[in-house]
């Protein structure tokens, strides 16, 4: 079923469109979350709380991309409970690293200005995506919105872990680069 | 800002730029599997042909008992046995026509397995599927199936080696 249906059947709070939802993207929203959580438990319980926050959001919401509209519930609800547990000590997924790596971007400096809304701060993050190169922003988008591995990055990429690993880092020194230009640092 | 809340604004990016980022999963095809399909079609084949080559080049070396078909004791050997000068005996199957030519010799090869009496013997070399033997002064009739003379001969020594000398 495409996603215009699904979403059709949600406006018409259809049950059958949570059932559709999760044939369609059970897989890929656990693999999100098991990606920051790295517990089959703790994913398994995102994934059903992403059916039924899509449940409660649509309608108002008509999203364009049902895939990309549940990857950011799941995403987000991921990032929740990873905060909310002592993960710090129980997982050893790619959590730590990502976040360390994206300290980097984060001006040590104090004197930030104001923080600008999550959003606001999303759209301009993808206007520094888009000046990368198409494989460089992926590339980008894998690690820290996926929260893919290097490892895995590099074997969908066909390169080297290193190659992956100094890419990664040079974008990141853009983005705060970007950053700080556009004030946001 | 703070890690987090960075970590949190990709949550924000653009539709286009998270499905643009999405792997590509590959898609079957069909030179992808040609050049393994081949090969491995090519092995089975190879190992089809190879099993079904002759092997040897010629007769399959078999036990001679496959040949012969039984020993009977005989009483009477039936038609009546002339002897010549010689001591040969010929023996004329009057149903198949084969004449049978066994020669009675007192033997001493086989002096050492007890038989007293060997029979050796001499069979019409176009065919083999008979022959009269008397092992300690008793007659048998070897037959076997045999459509060539060495392989006759060498079964009728086979049954007479391995099964008479046990009369």
């Amino acid at each position: 079923m495409k996603d215009e249906e699904i979403v059709e059947l949600y406006w018409q709070r259809n049950e059958l469109a949570i059932e559709e939802t999760s044939r369609k993207y059970e897989n890929y929203c656990y693999t999100i979350s098991y990606n920051i959580l790295n517990d089959p438990e703790d994913c398994k319980e995102c994934v059903n709380d992403t059916w039924l926050n899509t449940w409660n959001s649509i309608p108002p919401a008509r999203p364009y991309s049902l895939k990309m509209y549940v990857a950011k519930i799941v995403r987000n609800l991921a990032f929740n409970r990873y905060n909310a547990n002592t993960a710090q000590k129980r997982n050893n997924g790619q959590m730590p690293l990502v976040l360390s790596e994206l300290e980097e971007v984060i001006a040590s400096d104090k004197n930030v200005e104001k923080e600008v809304m999550a959003r606001e701060l999303g759209k301009a993050i993808s206007s520094f995506i888009r000046s990368l190169s198409q494989e460089d922003g992926n590339m980008f988008i894998r690690r820290y919105f996926h929260a893919d591995s290097i490892r895995e990055i590099a074997r969908s990429f066909k390169i080297s872990e290193n190659n992956v690993a100094v890419r990664l880092a040079r974008s990141r020194q853009k983005l705060k680069t970007y950053l700080q230009e556009e004030g946001y640092m | 800002m703070d890690k987090n809340k960075l970590f949190e604004s990709f949550n924000y990016l653009d539709d286009d730029l998270l499905q643009r980022a999405e792997p590509v999963k590959k898609k079957w095809s069909f030179n992808f599997w040609l050049k393994p399909a081949l090969a491995f079609m090519t092995v089975v084949l190879a190992v089809v042909v190879i099993n079904g080559l002759p092997r040897g080049g010629g007769m399959k070396a078999t036990e001679p008992m496959k040949y012969t078909q039984g020993i009977d004791a005989v009483d009477n050997v039936g038609p009546e046995m002339q002897s010549d000068e010689s001591g040969v005996i010929s023996y004329v199957n009057e149903s198949t026509g084969l004449v049978t030519y066994v020669t009675l010799v007192s033997g001493e090869e086989h002096n050492d397995d007890g038989y007293e009496t060997v029979t050796s013997y001499v069979v019409n070399d176009e065919m083999v599927n008979q022959v009269y033997v008397t092992v300690n002064d008793k007659l048998y009739r070897v037959y076997n199936n045999a459509d060539d003379y060495e392989t006759g001969i060498r079964d009728i020594n086979y049954v007479i080696e391995n099964y008479l000398k046990n009369e």
